[in-house]
């Protein structure tokens, strides 16, 4: 069974059984309510009633009309992507649950009121609402998030050195983010001016609670806005900030191979650590960055300098290390 | 900045890291102006001690190669003229030469060889 087939074998009963509790939940209980119904809510109380039929026909589109969308996109732009199919298994499922609890919770709390202006207002229901729809949505995006992505396959002539035997060959690499240094550099200003101001009494001193997010977004800033890359007979190491912590480290007998893309922050999703467990970018900014696939699949990207050096020390690295165990 | 160091080498250790560091400048993307990465990450990258990388970052300053800045680390002044780059190779190569049991007027005549 392909993936579209299996969304839209359970697209379709979905779709019905949600209809079908959308109009059955009124009408099996509808000799104990009010009509019209009390359906909105304000901070007054009720302001809003609509005619049982009404609510049931505006239920009716409200779950069907996402639900041909959602139908429409699998059948003619099916998710490729393990994001794209999470999401959209999250809104089938979730915007169901949603509906239904929603019409639950207006059904009960319009019961046995004998008329729309007498319902009671909905309470903690509303919380359980969000927290079916919500719980329903995440554990629906998990189990339909599908296999991992399949990242651009490594290129066919990977970058190699030639190593020769009894020397130690390594690769140090950085790459330093202006942004960052930047606003590390205008928030630790920010945090002395504002310190200053206070202690001479133009700033009224409970503004102090501001002190500990700009120094915080300093610390940050200083903390990330480098990266350093060191590649070994370790492996490959890569540090954050001015003592190279927090790093991750992958050791060469986890290293498949590596070589060059052009990665900008637009492809990835911004600056920082970037992507889904698998496939990750520590992009600092835009340009060459060393891409490396590990053996059990994972993918993981630098933006650095001088990134084709490494990768081609790092290939012969890794080969080197194969022929030695095998 | 790819470095390599010869572990039989009997040079001292900051002789073969300033030679290394040398050669990298030379053949690398490296123009004046741009910094190195920090000494300590030199070190730790080839396993020995940040104050013999210091070293050979003051020989090669010493030569002009080098510049140090306080607050901006270590950048590159001028590349290596291109007689002291062709020197550094050779060297090289007599000493690849070497571990293959060929002496230096055996490359020589090699070198006569060539077209």
């Amino acid at each position: 069974m392909t993936d579209r087939t299996r969304a839209l074998a359970v697209a379709v009963p979905w779709g019905a059984l949600v209809a079908a509790a959308i109009l059955a939940v009124p009408a099996a209980l509808s000799d104990r309510l009010p009509d019209p119904l009390a359906t909105h809510w304000g901070s007054s109380g009720i302001d809003g009633t609509t005619s049982a039929t009404g609510m049931t026909v505006f239920t009716l589109l409200f779950w069907l009309l996402p639900w041909a969308v959602l139908v429409g996109v699998m059948l003619f732009a099916q998710p490729r992507t393990r994001a794209g199919r999470s999401g959209w298994w999250a809104s089938l499922v979730g915007w169901g649950l949603l509906t239904v609890s929603m019409t639950c919770s207006i059904v009960y709390a319009n019961l046995d009121a004998p008329e729309a202006r007498l319902a009671g207002s909905p309470g903690w229901d509303i919380a359980l609402v969000l927290a079916v729809a919500f719980g329903g949505a995440a554990l629906a995006g998990f189990l339909g998030r599908g296999a991992p992505d399949q990242p651009n396959p490594a290129p066919a002539d990977l970058p190699t050195v030639r190593l020769h035997p009894g020397r130690r060959t390594v690769w140090v690499g950085r790459v330093v983010s202006l942004s960052m240094i930047i606003s590390s550099v205008i928030g630790v200003a920010v945090v002395v001016v504002a310190g200053a101001t206070m202690l001479v009494g133009l700033l009224p001193a409970d503004a102090l609670w501001i002190m500990p997010g700009l120094l915080l977004i300093a610390v940050a800033g200083a903390f990330t806005g480098t990266v350093r890359v060191r590649i070994g007979e370790h492996g490959l190491a890569i540090g954050f900030g001015p003592f190279g912590w927090p790093g991750k480290h992958i050791p060469l007998d986890r290293i498949e191979s590596a070589w060059t893309e052009q990665r900008t922050p637009a492809q990835v999703g911004g600056w920082g650590w970037r992507g889904l467990p698998g496939n990750t970018t520590l992009m600092l900014r835009g340009g060459e960055c060393l891409v490396v696939a590990e053996t059990s699949g994972k993918r993981v990207a630098v933006s650095v300098d001088d990134a084709a050096r490494g990768a081609s020390l790092l290939n012969a690295l890794a080969a080197e290390r194969s022929h030695h165990v095998a | 900045m790819l470095l390599s160091l010869d572990l039989s080498d009997p040079r001292p250790i900051h002789d073969q890291v300033a030679a290394a560091i040398r050669r990298a400048i030379t053949q690398g993307t490296y123009v004046p102006g741009d910094r190195l990465p920090p000494a300590r990450d030199l070190a730790d990258a080839l396993g020995i001690n940040a104050n013999t990388v210091l070293r050979a970052l003051r020989e090669l300053r010493d030569e002009g190669l080098l510049e140090f800045r306080r607050g901006r680390g270590v950048s590159v002044q001028r590349l290596p003229d291109p007689k002291s780059a062709l020197e550094s190779l050779a060297r090289e190569l007599v000493e690849e030469a070497g571990r293959y049991g060929y002496s230096k007027d055996d490359v020589i005549e090699i070198l006569r060889g060539l077209p």
